[in-house]
């Protein structure tokens, strides 16, 4: 596929009359944006906030963070497949995107039932975003942050309640990408996936190589067709391996309103890009493939990642890339998706985070096998050092006290889910050493 | 946990949907339970049935116990074909 991703970038936020970008500032028209919100039966207060990265700014009750992005060539809507949005193929044409910005979802779920608010698909409530401090090493700290405090009506159920935050920040989104229409952008990155390019560039000597995206789906606990949890053009439900265009990627086919990471995560993701931009140059790339974990039968999980290996190696690669989202239980799909590849004879890397080694005594992996040769370690998300108070808090639905006040530092990965380095993209990560 | 109990010298043994976890954590003893959802018993059964199928497991549990072991060692539950066959007919 041809796919141009055309970028406007951000350099400042301001609060405007009008919402416009110009000079590379984009003024925000909170009052516009919030009508917006409130356009939607099932908002009963929304307030924008503004947060750059240096300030002394903590983002709590985060529910996901979405790049704004239009399509101006090419079929299919970005973020396909969620909230009612049309879920025909993406990933070709020109997808308009505002660099370095992203619409930050904040909502409180006290108001949902007990067993709702404990959904495996909810955050932990301890995770938060520092702008600046020690604590701003995660991507979303070096983004003009839009936060949007969202409260959806009382009495919804938790379906109807995600449903509402979803589709008030995506149409806020939609909105802000809408500042691009008029504009030219700073640059225009040109991808073309097709096989063929490869074996022109480089005489056909190119390995192939595919990236596995590793990501839960939440069916085994909210059922088939919940919107909860990471999709993929909508689907949250288990299923076999997906094979996509990278690009598919990166018009958001992958929306990932749940725990570990956000849908900025993957239309960003530091595996994509690179990839596919060493495709015809280093390497022939192949596909993305998702698979999903999180099947409850150890027969489930053997049975998935061979037909994974399956897949790779029918695309006639001899190389993976493979990353996983959660822990737990879904490690033991990630062990065997390496292991299953690796027997099949594809050279697999796995990059991932590692647990809490807890002093020393711990492995770093929760299990492993003989087959898996090659990790790279993307940090364990500690942070030892106390995240300082902050002079604001955005997202705290009227609990800011306590959240302004230094926070404890956070051991490994089973502290409070402060930050995981799912794929190589922070501080404690190899790309930016 | 397992292991922190044993070292005060009462054996453990650890009913799991998935015995590849605990086994690569050390775990001594290890039975292998349905899933994830419903470790010992399996919804899909008649209750008599059901109740079969747990007490099985529940008894390799016991043997486990009383079974001297000096590395991590998997324990299965014997099948029973007349719940293999419910389970499959369902």
């Amino acid at each position: 596929m041809q796919y141009e991703r055309a970028t406007y970038p951000v350099s400042a936020l301001a609060l405007g009359v009008r919402t416009e970008l110009r000079d590379g500032v984009l003024h925000v028209d909170c009052e516009e944006l919030e009508a917006l919100a409130l356009e939607d039966q099932d908002i009963s207060s929304a307030s924008v906030r503004l947060a750059s990265p240096g300030d002394p700014v903590r983002i709590v009750n985060w529910r996901d963070i979405v790049e704004p992005a239009v399509k101006v060539d090419g079929p299919g809507t970005v973020y396909p497949g969620v909230f009612g949005r049309p879920a025909g193929q993406v990933g070709a044409g020109r997808t308009n995107r505002l660099g370095g910005v992203a619409v930050v979802q904040c909502a409180d779920p006290s108001g949902l039932s007990h067993e709702e608010r404990t959904w495996p698909p909810l955050r932990p409530p301890g995770s938060f975003i520092d702008m600046s401090g020690p604590g701003g090493q995660t991507p979303y700290s070096g983004l003009h942050n839009v936060c949007l405090e969202l409260e959806p009506r009382d009495g919804l159920s938790g379906e109807d309640w995600h449903s509402a935050l979803g589709r008030a920040t995506l149409k806020v989104a939609d909105r802000l990408a809408g500042v691009t229409l008029d504009g030219e952008p700073a640059g225009v990155e040109r991808f073309d996936t097709s096989p063929a390019r490869a074996a022109q560039d480089g005489g056909g000597t190119l390995s192939g190589v595919v990236s596995i995206f590793n990501l839960a789906s939440d069916e085994w606990f909210c059922g088939a067709r919940s919107v909860l949890g990471t999709s993929i053009y909508g689907q949250t439900r288990l299923s076999a391996p997906w094979l996509l265009s990278p690009t598919e990627l990166f018009d958001g086919a992958v929306y990932h309103s749940g725990h570990s990471g956000s849908t900025w995560s993957m239309t960003n993701n530091p595996v994509l890009l690179k990839m596919s931009r060493e495709h015809g140059v280093d390497c022939n790339y192949l596909g993305a493939i998702i698979q999903r974990t999180n099947w409850t039968l150890q027969s489930e999980k053997d049975l998935m990642a061979d037909r994974l290996a399956h897949l790779v190696k029918s695309l006639g690669a001899e190389g993976a890339v493979l990353t996983t989202d959660i822990r737990g239980q879904r490690f033991v799909e990630t062990i065997l998706g390496v292991r299953a590849c690796e027997r099949a004879g594809i050279s697999t890397v796995l990059l991932t985070a590692e647990e809490d080694n807890e002093d020393g005594t711990a492995p770093p992996l929760l299990i492993s096998a003989p087959e898996v040769v090659s990790v790279v370690s993307t940090g364990t998300g500690g942070q030892e050092e106390t995240f300082p108070a902050v002079e604001k808090v955005i997202g705290a639905f009227g609990g800011g006290d306590s959240w302004r006040e230094e926070q404890p530092g956070i051991h490994g990965q089973y502290g409070q889910s402060y930050y995981n380095d799912l794929y190589g993209f922070g501080k404690q990560g190899r790309i930016d050493y | 946990m397992a292991k922190e109990i044993e070292k005060e010298g009462i054996p453990v043994a650890v009913l799991t949907a998935l015995p590849v976890i605990p086994l690569s954590v050390g775990a001594s003893r290890v039975v292998r339970g349905v899933r994830v959802e419903h470790v010992c018993g399996d919804p899909r059964l008649t209750p008599d049935l059901d109740r079969r199928l747990g007490r099985r497991i529940v008894d390799t549990a016991l043997e486990a116990l009383q079974t001297e072991v000096s590395q991590p060692t998997r324990f299965v539950p014997p099948e029973e074909p007349a719940i293999q066959e419910a389970a499959v007919a369902v």
